[in-house]
């Protein structure tokens, strides 16, 4: 994935996935809005029946959309999911504007701005704040556009202008309010990401040393057990024999396997088979089949992405034999883990969900294929 | 790191947010009662409309007040005065403007609901549910008063009533839904931890595999190289200096830094050592240009080059099938820049296994770690040129580091 758009969805995946009930709220609210004040108006300022049912079932078409595209696990929701409904509901408008052509008395009771409201600010939470206010900003265009049309029939006398501001005012309010919540929540987020990452370095600093001799631990006892007798033995005799030559060859050799078993390893080698003890000499079988070393290529949000993931089904989701492969797909790299895990299908779903809400956040094409015990997760991302 | 706001800080930030939006879609509805009545008293200039802009303002700075400090005294605040200032407003609209027939007219549901978009006071489900509902009953009530006053019918705000459900909603439904998804929320920062300190342990072991490649394996070879009988001074004071680097140092590179005193000069430097050790090992090793230059790097990056270029010139000494190499130091523009050049056989650079360890381990990841950059040219039977590129002392570091050939 090239860079995350800067959405409460990508930046917060947990929040958005929280928040999801209202998006079918809104949906439904916005729906319920557009029938109720249809059958109000039926008989007095209705022109067309039938373009009016139209309208209405066009305004449902686009609250469906919504609800649909809006599906954590078609996440995440982009530009052009976004401009589908707002533009299937500024066709709504339309036609309702139609249904009471001649016939309208009043905009303060017209549905087709509030249910545009309503959808802009529901999908606040999936676009960037700045292409919101756009949308908002085009929507109250047509709007606006439609009113002056209409406005030669409104029994009530008054400027065309304020004719206007009622009817842009459900588009605009509504709108801008949800640009406004998903710029305070990115703002925020930013605050505490910067102070955040300042703590997890220093806890990382603070850490770094006992890691590095760790480390440094690891490797002297290799080489306590063979190098250091060798130069020990060769600086107090001072003499080079035959045997010694012969000992270092082995020795060598011994140690650039390791190495070269080392250089094969990668992160998520470490993550899936982290319990080796001391036995590092050997190559031992890993269930990461990754003969590209791609896993390299993923970046710090990924690779924490899929930490999270894999110490859950290890952990709470109780999966068992955990295999990763990643292949390549054209410029993009193929994830492909699977596992069986104990738990029912249900609480599977249910389990899974938010680390799923987090993968679609950070990987691209993620899909989830479940059956009993098998499970098998899927998803890509930019090669770099 | 930007997988998310920690489980305590979520409700705060959600809140806070709303809070923000409530106040926008209040500013949207006092800023549409302002146009309304400016409309108005432009076309319908002898009537007295002008007053009523004074309440509109009055609000608009309460609003300001609430959205600055979302305390409970400006809430209060806002909606006392605020209530008060839309009973004025609606006495005097419905006494000037005759198309202003109730209490329900549009432009005072502007006011009405921008009192119900007081926004919540703390992060509790009261605070966010409480306000609103206050704000619809005293608009209501405020401008209710004044319909009766003026003799105007009271009929029930049904927007106004629709906007303060949907706050409350808002509010109730935020609560409810939060603890169940936010509930992997530490996990998640949890393993964002892990990764920093895998990062932090995959730069050690890299740091520790290439100290150990070019120490031990190179002396584990030219002990098997070497004359059988007795052990050659060159040999034996290697051996002597390796032993003690493997057993004796704290490997990391801030602790070196911090130990040692800054080479200062072309004898101590590390560059210098690994020529000499090249040399122990039979190579002629010629030096051009401006050696000296390398007194101004830094402790750990001096180190880093020393042994990368003792790698390349033992990769010389094993590979290249000549006995001769040179090595031209050059200094400007915030780099130093060593190249080590030899006429020997040379290698096909797409031919050679990217994953061999020699250059990747001990040249390239040691001069990446410390801002450098490595480039090599070979083709077979043409020799091969390493440019090895380090920052010197100075703030200006080397740019991004290309993605280039990988050899040997």
């Amino acid at each position: 994935m090239s860079a995350r758009e800067g959405t409460v969805q990508l930046l917060d995946p947990l929040g958005a996935l929280a928040g999801r009930p209202l998006t079918v709220l809104g949906a439904v609210a916005a729906t319920a809005i557009a029938v109720v004040l249809t059958l109000v108006h039926t008989g007095d300022q209705t022109a067309d029946p039938a373009l009016a049912v139209l309208a209405v079932a066009v305004s449902v078409l686009a609250c469906l959309a919504l609800v649909v595209l809006s599906k954590p696990e078609r996440a995440p929701l982009r530009r052009r999911s976004a401009a589908v409904v707002v533009g299937i509901a500024l066709v709504a408008n339309l036609l309702a504007a139609l249904a009471s052509w001649g016939r309208n008395q009043l905009v303060s009771d017209d549905w087709g701005p509030i249910v545009l409201g309503i959808l802009l600010l529901a999908l606040s939470p999936y676009r960037p704040p700045a292409e919101t206010r756009t949308l908002t900003g085009v929507a109250a265009a047509v709007v606006a556009a439609i009113t002056i049309l209409e406005s030669r029939f409104f029994v009530t006398q008054l400027p065309v202008l304020i004719f206007v501001a009622v009817a842009v005012v459900p588009v605009l309010a509504l709108g801008l309010a949800g640009a406004s919540f998903a710029d305070s929540v990115l703002r925020r987020l930013e605050r505490w990401r910067d102070r955040a990452e300042r703590a997890s370095r220093a806890h990382a600093e603070n850490q770094e040393e006992g890691i590095v001799r760790s480390v440094q631990q690891g490797r002297v006892t290799i080489l306590n057990q063979d190098v250091v007798p060798l130069f020990t033995e060769l600086l107090d005799g001072g003499t080079l024999t035959g045997d010694h030559a012969r000992r270092a060859r082995d020795v060598a050799e011994a140690i650039r396997a390791v190495m070269v078993a080392e250089t094969e390893r990668s992160w998520l080698d470490d993550l899936l088979a982290p319990a080796r003890g001391g036995d590092r000499s050997a190559v031992w079988a890993s269930p990461v089949h990754d003969p590209g070393h791609r896993a390299e290529g993923m970046d710090f949000d990924q690779r924490s992405a899929v930490r999270a993931l894999v110490s859950a089904l290890s952990g709470r989701l109780l999966a068992a034999d955990l295999a990763v492969e990643l292949s390549a797909t054209g410029d993009r790299t193929a994830v492909r883990l699977d596992c069986r895990s104990a738990l029912d299908a249900a609480a599977l779903t249910a389990s899974l969900a938010p680390y799923l809400a987090v993968l679609r956040a950070v990987f691209d094409d993620v899909a989830v294929e479940s059956d009993p015990p098998a499970l098998t997760l899927r998803f890509t991302y930019a090669a770099n | 790191m930007s997988l998310g706001l920690p489980g305590h800080l979520a409700p705060r930030a959600v809140s806070a947010g709303i809070a923000r939006a409530a106040h926008v879609i209040a500013a949207v509805c006092l800023f549409a009662a302002l146009v309304a009545t400016l409309v108005q008293q432009a076309v319908a200039p002898t009537d007295l409309l002008w007053p009523s802009l004074i309440p509109l303002a009055g609000m608009a700075l309460l609003l300001y007040a609430v959205e600055r400090r979302p305390t409970a005294l400006n809430a209060g605040a806002y909606l006392l005065l605020g209530a008060a200032l839309s009973y004025l407003f609606a006495l005097i609209g419905l006494l000037q403007v005759p198309v202003l027939t109730a209490s329900n007219a549009w432009v005072f549901t502007m006011l009405k609901v921008a009192l119900v978009m007081v926004g919540a006071v703390g992060s509790r489900v009261v605070g966010g549910v409480v306000p609103p509902l206050a704000g619809y009953v005293l608009g209501e009530v405020a401008i209710g008063i004044g319909a009766i006053e003026t003799g105007k019918p009271v009929v029930l705000d049904v927007t106004a009533a629709l906007a303060a459900l949907l706050v409350v909603v808002v509010s109730a439904v935020t609560a409810m839904t939060r603890r169940g998804a936010r509930r992997l929320q530490p996990a998640l920062h949890r393993a964002v931890r892990d990764e920093r300190i895998a990062e932090l342990r995959q730069a050690a072991e890299t740091r520790a595999a290439a100290l150990l490649h070019d120490t031990v394996l190179s002396d584990l070879a030219a002990i098997s190289a070497a004359p059988r009988g007795p052990l050659s001074p060159a040999l034996a004071s290697r051996l002597r200096r390796d032993l003690e680097t493997i057993i004796g140092q704290d490997w990391s590179d801030a602790a070196a830094a911090s130990e040692l005193p800054n080479p200062g000069e072309w004898a101590a430097s590390g560059l210098a050592q690994a020529i000499e050790d090249a040399r122990a090992l039979g190579l002629d090793v010629t030096v051009s240009g401006d050696p000296a230059s390398v007194a101004t790097l830094a402790r750990p990056v001096d180190e880093a080059l020393g042994l990368a270029v003792r790698q390349l010139l033992v990769n010389v000494h094993k590979h290249a099938g000549v006995r001769a190499a040179e090595v031209v130091v050059y200094a400007g523009g915030g780099t130093l820049s060593v190249m080590v050049i030899d006429g020997g056989r040379g290698f096909d650079q797409a031919a050679v296994q990217r994953d061999r360890f020699g250059l990747r381990h001990s040249v390239r990841s040691r001069i990446e770690t410390v801002g450098g950059r490595v480039q090599v040219w070979s083709a077979p039977g043409r020799g091969t040129s390493v440019l090895v590129q380090v920052p010197d002392g100075s703030p200006a570091a080397v740019p991004g580091v290309p993605e280039s050939e990988d050899a040997r």
